[in-house]
């Protein structure tokens, strides 16, 4: 049984490690971003279409890039991944492709809309304030003052997302024929394999704990007033 | 022991429970006013009219065999065939209410468990505190979906156990949220006063706390409602709904999608329902949270309004 999971593992923790990364980083971004132009275009379009996204399912995510890119409209990129189970999937690269652009779809909202709020907040604060008044060049007070007290409430959300990736994936990789161990627990579900169900939700439960741990542990590093006694 | 006489109270507390839902209905229809929220709830409104209406306008019979496999759209069926050549059209309109009665009762079961949790956890405190809270705890290690498949595969899926799966996974988020929201109250003055007059703590909760609590319990509601159709669809979708020849919009998607290139409307028109659907009721909740924050503008709301629809939205 073992055998046949560790593979699927693989194939899902090299997934769920692209999309969390690509939509940790476009999250912050386009969240500090539209913190610094607040009230622009950009900000308004970004807030409007981060609301819609959140609330949008996986599967539609993902049935909507299938038929832009491999069906209906274009055909760049494969609908269904034809790999025999066990082997890796980044024996072809493109593959990777449309599940990790809905998983990174599905994320990036969540990471902007709390990037924006914390970048407004360390913006208006006095310490950005103070900087400015001693004349420091705008590029240095919003990356060296603003940004990483931004980052630090952020990295609550970027834990919840990757506890999102967790169970993300059970329907991503099932459209998407993945084989990962969300699509083994699709199968096994169906087929009542009982044994295979509880070492994937084993797996799973434990990825959901350890990165608890690791969110609190990075959280407390980079906010140094936690550290202070409780 | 000496029974403790009471006095007559003369007159009900300041914060009788009337006046506090009239305040609650209020913030709904204040929500509904705003730009946000009207264009939410009529985006909601049109899916839940296709849903219910549909059943009865539907040209052919959902499960009837009209036409080629995947035929084209065109003639009598004005969205084509789908994967055993059936009408689309009239699967699309007679697929929805199952999905949105078994949405709504999972949210109301999940709501009302986890405000049950949420509120005695806070006000009774102590062992029943730890008890309650570190069950959350063992429940939210598990992802929702992946939860509500380990269900489904000890009994099988029925559709009420599908219901009770997907609201029972809700509760945890429910009950964490009410018990940080109760905690505040039970401090106050007027919870003090009933518990001195021997008010006993089951008629504290539901006449003196629960009343309070309409706030942030009409946006756990919205956002739950939102979660559980996305839930349940995705279930559909993989094939733990109805089953088979009964028409679903979640599992219409998986079925027809091999025939994409032949007749896309199969797959695009539920997918867009259901699209629709969770894009209003996510976005009249986020008029209803703005509104209880009482930031009606678009830039003050930075901090709150996002960290409700952030923090309190994720499954």
């Amino acid at each position: 049984m073992w055998g046949e999971v560790a593979p699927r593992l693989v194939n899902s923790a090299v997934l769920v490690a692209v999309s969390g990364a690509i939509g940790t980083v476009l999250g912050v971004v386009l969240g500090a971003v539209a913190a610094l132009f607040k009230d622009s275009w950009f900000d308004h379009v970004s807030s409007v279409v981060s609301l819609a996204v959140t609330a949008l399912p996986e599967f539609v995510v993902a049935i909507g890039l299938i038929i832009v890119f491999s069906t209906v409209v274009l055909h760049w990129l494969p609908a269904v991944s034809l790999l025999p189970p066990g082997t890796y999937a980044w024996s072809q690269p493109t593959l990777l492709v449309l599940p990790t652009a809905t998983l990174v779809i599905v994320i990036v909202p969540y990471v902007l809309r709390m990037m924006r709020a914390a970048m407004i907040e360390a913006l208006e604060s006095d310490y950005v304030e103070m900087a400015r008044l001693e004349g420091l060049r705008p590029g240095r007070v919003t990356f060296i003052h603003a940004l990483p007290n931004a980052i630090a409430p952020t990295i609550q959300v970027i834990g919840l997302n990757f506890l999102y990736l967790a169970g993300g994936i059970v329907i991503v990789e099932d459209v998407f024929n993945f084989p990962g161990i969300g699509q083994g627990l699709v199968n096994a579900v169906s087929d009542r394999d009982i044994p295979t169900i509880q070492l994937i939700v084993v797996i799973l439960a434990a990825f959901y704990v350890f990165v608890n741990i690791v969110t609190d542990v990075i959280a407390l590093l980079a906010s140094p007033r936690r550290r202070l006694g409780r | 022991m000496a029974t403790v006489v009471v006095p007559e109270v003369p007159a009900p507390l300041p914060v009788a429970g009337v006046g506090r839902r009239r305040r609650g209905s209020s913030a709904l229809v204040r929500a509904a006013r705003t730009r946000r929220g009207a264009i939410g709830l009529s985006l909601a409104g049109l899916v839940v009219l296709v849903a219910v209406v549909g059943p009865f306008v539907a040209p052919d019979s959902p499960t009837a065999f009209v036409t080629t496999p995947f035929a084209a759209p065109g003639g009598a069926n004005v969205l084509g065939g789908d994967t055993l050549g059936r009408d689309v059209l009239s699967r699309v309109l007679a697929g929805g209410w199952v999905l949105l009665i078994m949405a709504a009762a999972a949210t109301a079961f999940g709501v009302v468990v986890g405000s049950v949790a949420g509120v005695s956890a806070a006000y009774l405190r102590g062992r029943a505190d730890g008890f309650i809270m570190r069950t959350v705890d063992v429940i939210l290690a598990f992802p929702q979906l992946v939860f509500a498949l380990l269900l489904v595969s000890i009994v099988g899926p029925k559709p009420w156990l599908i219901v009770l799966a997907v609201g029972f996974t809700h509760a945890p988020a429910v009950a964490r949220v009410l018990r940080s929201a109760t905690l505040d109250l039970s401090e106050r003055d007027y919870v003090k006063a009933v518990e001195l007059q021997g008010m006993k703590p089951s008629k504290v909760m539901r006449s003196e706390l629960l009343p309070n609590l309409v706030s942030p319990l009409m946006v756990e509601v919205g956002l739950r409602l939102t979660w559980s159709i996305v839930l349940m669809a995705g279930l559909a979708f993989l094939g733990f709904g109805q089953p088979p020849p009964a028409p679903n919009w979640g599992y219409m998607i998986q079925e027809n999608r091999i025939g994409l290139s032949s007749n896309p409307w199969a797959v695009i028109v539920p997918a867009a329902l259901i699209a629709v659907l969770t894009i209003g009721t996510n976005t009249f909740t986020d008029a209803i949270a703005r509104v209880m924050i009482g930031v009606d503008r678009q830039g003050d709301d930075a901090t709150l309004a996002s960290v409700i629809s952030t923090a309190g939205s994720l499954p």
